[in-house]
């Protein structure tokens, strides 16, 4: 790759490192602090320190063995991944024909879809929930998982169709020269062409599942599947006083894995962007 | 009394020994009965599935709860299914959406007067009451009964008992420095308990011309305006008056002349006599805790519940008395012989369908009762509120920090104190509705103005 | 128009995912302008009403609050896209190293569970116990706290930032990836052109980012303006109701008191409102998409 295409001034350097060491700092100076307040004491929760007097571990040993906290985290991984590929399984194709077919009234369910994203979504989850305890979804991953495409699909419908749409018209005409049907034309042509549009949609809609705390509440008890973020709110903060130390490692921990699927997730992304387009 | 309770003691001293919470110093009925008999009966096999919101934050409340449990399985053969849940999912859609949709717990806790929104899913537990509560136990609670029945004057059914208390809170003590009060020069014996509003407001003034810059604070967030010291204040000038509404739940009583003086006596602390921080608009108990275990308050209003993070946070001060529980107190020329609401966590027993629905209701029955053991009660009185067990209050006197004193002052009074009103609406009435209209008078807005337009929208949510 | 093999697609495709969300959005939603028109219960008989939810909440002393806080709180979407689009633009740059660190690092806010962000800004923005005023003080920058929670003014813009420091990791993954996929060389031939650098910005990058901007903005713009979770935690909606944006009161009429009939009619303003809100929007995006359908 041409790396030698602009010259760069040293004004944009200066400007660019400026916004990167700002942006860094408002992330990283919150983000440190909550790191100091998972290794404190209660009693030192509220001194301003960064480094603890006395390094605790006490709330890590709580979090795991009063709260069980990792039942739930392991929840929150099966319900984010299922939620991830259900959304992709069902928005692609539905993205896909929106973009590139021509069918009566495809404006007017395009918008039946999207526009559902304005919906007051916190009124309509208690329909949802009796809905979902007389079908049996209630308490399962399943219910989980689709709930969670009544959020997903009309954004990742949309953000897909918007990448198909932009393709060259005459893609799956030539594929078809080549002897594929219509549905090998998608899979075989189409589908690869969006990988970098699946994973952002993919990891998006993982993070949603992963975090969610409205369905994931309202959709289950105990002993069911239950979500790292509903256990978070629950141990820490649902009743009189919020438990600061509890509240920072449990917060943490849960940061990690969407942050770590997304550092796997940007490499290949990245490569699909410098070649596929 | 003496004796029921001095053998109480001994077994708590005998499981001290054996039981998980015994570095605590905290007893449960985790062993065999060796010395206290509990009620005995057979449930193998039948599972009862409880919901549990009452202290699962709290890490030491959540083990006595375990072992309560393990305990009641253990004795019964009876397995409990816990589901573990915030305030929010019961102020909010989870329970009532829950339950419309056939997800019924068998038994669940709550904060009282937020169950009358669920009250046509509950069981009467007169009977159980009746026939299944030996009479020690019965007797030791049964003061709780009229009260139970006030809450609940504007329903139908009043009299059906639907929400025993396992525990409680009187709202609100004052937690006092002494040392504070020393560095001032106030003599503390002849200061404390604090008498009324008037010494309270004279001791501030003195604590602040000692360098304490706000020796108090009165709290206007949504979920403590009203939940704290407030109310005590009004019901000491008419403890008819000083629910939210009336007693036949016709009309808000934010208009009536108590509510009117108390209210500006409350905004008083803060704007006219600056004793409350600039934060008091959006300030909270547990907040102004954490200023007084910091030092930079002196008398702070807090529930019983905060007693935990005083333990936690000031061990030493808690042990060598320098923390003292006050309990509240009148306003001055208040003679109602009541100035405190109660704040009660009650067991609820879901009706049940099915086969074995009056199985399961004993079972829930029987599991209140594991909470109602004088073991337990003492347990619980020990790392949270107060037991609801009349005869086990006397185990929480004589702590250095002088809760339990404070407490039974609260709770002993000429007039019985009275616990907020299970309507329907109580979250809209208590912090809803009134919160705003607070805030608004604490940065100044006159409070009749804003007493009136708050009553107007609680009248208005009562007609419908 | 399709041939047979097309329409067996397009069915096969769509049916499922249109009839899914037809059932289980719209038939609600249609329900909920129907229970605007009544005082509608959680448990028990809805009553008739017409349009008095309407008037009532036009009425009420609360609405003007309740329409200024929710305006400035939409602001936010437009500091998410200020930040997301420079630290994207800067993170696209050839001479910036550690990328993928940077990135991951720029993610870590979003990733936070949304449920317990407003109270970790609570516990770092506490007047008097928390680390953003000490250290404010320390520097001289303040000279005492400043109560941000009791003044409506300060409540509703720390609100509005605290969604802003939230949400625009969402914008930055999008706009980022958009950045990505435009070819080294066009920066090339615009440079070989003479383009300076903020010509370069508007002849190539703008163009080809602009759907992926209007995209963002039009899905943050509606995600924002229904999220509750982190405005009510960090102030309950007061100070008195300063910062209760709709959606704040459309919970608490739902939840608080019980009436799902003027919770509807608050959330139906919130439907409009958002609407009004996308239309430019929206038009721009359909504009920018004509040109490049068949």
């Amino acid at each position: 790759m041409a790396q030698n295409y602009t010259r760069v001034g040293a004004f944009q350097k200066i400007i660019s490192f400026a916004v990167l060491g700002l942006v860094l700092a408002l992330i990283l100076i919150p983000y440190a602090y909550i790191i100091a307040t998972a290794f404190k004491e209660p009693g030192e929760v509220f001194e301003t320190r960064w480094v603890p007097e006395k390094i605790s571990l006490q709330a890590w040993t709580d979090v795991f063995e009063i709260f069980a906290f990792h039942q739930f985290l392991f929840n929150s991984l099966i319900a984010g991944l299922g939620s991830a590929l259900l959304a992709v399984l069902i928005s692609l194709p539905g993205a896909y024909i929106f973009a590139r077919k021509k069918f009566r009234f495809r404006e007017t369910f395009f918008y039946l879809i999207v526009g559902t994203l304005v919906f007051p979504f916190i009124l309509l989850i208690v329909p949802l929930t009796i809905i979902w305890i007389k079908v049996g979804l209630f308490n399962t991953f399943l219910g989980l998982w689709l709930a969670f495409q009544i959020f997903a699909v009309p954004y990742c419908v949309w953000i897909l169709r918007g990448f198909f749409a932009q393709l060259s018209p005459h893609l799956e005409e030539a594929a078809m020269v080549y002897g594929c049907t219509q549905f090998q034309a998608f899979y075989k042509v189409m589908v690869p062409l969006a990988k970098p549009v699946v994973i952002s949609v993919l990891f998006l809609s993982f993070l949603y599942g992963w975090s969610d705390f409205l369905f994931s509440n309202m959709l289950t008890t105990g002993g069911g599947p239950q979500t790292a973020s509903v256990a978070i709110y629950i141990a820490t903060a649902g009743g009189e006083r919020i438990e600061w130390e509890m509240l920072a490692v449990m917060t943490l921990i849960a940061g990690v894995p969407p942050v770590a699927v997304y550092m796997l997730a940007q490499k290949y992304l990245s490569q699909t962007f410098a070649t596929a387009v | 009394m003496t004796a029921k309770f001095s053998r109480a003691q001994t077994r708590r001293d005998f499981l001290k020994k054996s039981g998980t919470l015994a570095a605590l110093g905290i007893a449960t009925s985790l062993t065999p009965d060796l010395l206290f008999a509990a009620p005995k009966s057979d449930l193998k096999g039948v599972t009862i599935d409880y919901w549990n919101m009452i202290g699962v934050q709290n890490k030491m409340v959540r083990r006595l709860s375990t072992d309560i449990i393990k305990a009641f399985e253990q004795r019964t053969g009876a397995t409990v299914n816990v589901s573990w849940n915030s305030y929010g999912d019961i102020v909010g859609p989870k329970y009532r959406t829950n339950l419309i949709g056939g997800i019924k717990p068998t038994v669940f806790d709550a904060c009282a007067r937020w169950t009358g929104q669920l009250r046509s899913f509950l069981r009467p537990l007169n009977d159980f009451i009746e026939n299944k509560l030996d009479e020690q136990t019965r007797t030791a609670i049964e003061w709780t009964f009229p009260i139970i029945k006030q809450q609940n004057s504007g329903f139908d059914d009043a009299d059906d008992i639907m929400d025993l208390p396992f525990g409680l809170i009187a709202q609100a003590p004052a937690v006092v420095r002494r040392d504070h009060f020393e560095r001032a020069g106030i003599d503390f014996e002849k200061n404390f308990p604090i008498r009324d509003t008037d010494h309270y407001i004279q001791l501030c003034k003195e604590l602040q011309g000692a360098g304490i810059k706000y020796p108090t604070e009165v709290y206007g967030k949504i979920w403590d305006f009203a939940d704290t010291q407030l109310n005590g204040w009004i019901r000491s000038l008419d403890a008819a008056n000083d629910d939210f509404i009336d007693a036949t739940w016709s009309h808000s009583t934010a208009t009536s002349e108590a509510w009117i003086k108390g209210v500006q006596f409350y905004v008083d602390v803060f704007r006219k006599h600056k004793l409350s921080s600039p934060q008091t608009v959006q300030s909270s108990d547990e907040a102004s805790l954490e200023e007084l275990i910091k030092g930079r308050k002196s008398i702070v209003h807090a529930d019983l519940l905060n007693r935990g993070t005083l333990l936690n946070r000031l061990p030493d001060e808690m042990a060598d008395g320098t923390i003292q529980w006050s309990p509240h107190f009148p306003l001055s020329g208040g003679t109602s012989g009541s100035h405190a609401c109660l704040a009660w966590f009650p067991m609820c027993i879901v009706k049940q369908e099915g086969p074995d629905a009056a199985l399961k209701e004993e079972a829930a029955f029987e599991f209140i009762k594991e909470w109602l053991l004088p073991e337990n009660q003492i347990a619980y009185a020990q790392v949270s509120g107060f037991g609801a067990r009349r005869d086990t209050w006397d185990a929480s006197m004589g702590a250095p920090d002088g809760y339990g004193e404070a407490m039974i002052a609260m709770l002993e009074t000429p007039t019985p104190p009275r616990a907020w009103s299970n309507h329907p609406k109580s979250v809209d009435f208590q912090y809803n509705l009134l919160a705003p209209h607070g805030q608004k008078m604490l940065q100044g807005a006159p409070v009749e103005t804003e007493l009136k337009a708050y009553a107007a929208k609680v009248d208005e949510a009562l007609q419908v | 128009m399709l041939d047979p093999q097309e329409r067996k697609l397009v069915i096969l495709f769509l049916l499922p995912t249109s009839l899914f969300m037809l059932l289980l959005l719209w038939l609600p939603f249609i329900q909920g302008i129907w229970m605007s028109f009544h005082m509608w219960p959680f448990m028990g008989e809805p009553q008739w009403r017409g349009l008095d939810n309407y008037g009532k909440f036009l009425r009420a002393d609360y609405f003007w609050d309740a329409i200024k806080a929710t305006a400035i709180y939409c602001l936010s979407t437009f500091f998410q896209l200020l930040v997301a689009l420079a630290a994207a633009l800067v993170m696209n740059q050839p001479f910036i190293p550690f990328k993928s660190l940077w990135r991951g690092i720029m993610i870590v806010s979003y990733a936070m569970p949304p449920v317990v962000v407003g109270a970790i800004w609570l516990f770092l923005l506490d007047p008097g116990l928390g680390m953003v005023p000490h250290y404010l003080m320390q520097f001289g920058l303040m000279d005492e706290p400043i109560y941000w929670f009791s003044d409506g003014v300060w409540a509703r813009w720390i609100i509005t930032f605290v969604a802003t420091w939230t949400f625009w990791p969402f914008m930055f993954l999008i706009i980022l990836s958009s950045l990505q996929s435009i070819p080294r060389e066009y920066y090339e031939v615009a440079e070989m052109y003479g383009a300076n650098i903020l010509q370069r910005f508007m002849v190539v990058t703008l163009p080809r980012i602009k759907t992926a901007i209007l995209i963002v903005v039009i899905l943050r713009l509606a995600f924002n303006l229904a999220k509750i979770e982190q405005p009510f935690t960090l102030t309950g909606g007061g100070p008195g109701y300063d910062t209760s944006v709709l959606s704040i009161l459309m919970y608490r009429f739902a939840f608080m008191s019980g009436d799902f009939g003027m919770a509807f009619t608050v959330g139906l303003f919130l439907v409009a409102f958002t609407a009004i809100l996308l239309l430019p929007f929206g038009w721009l995006y359909q504009r920018s998409m004509r040109r490049h359908s068949l």
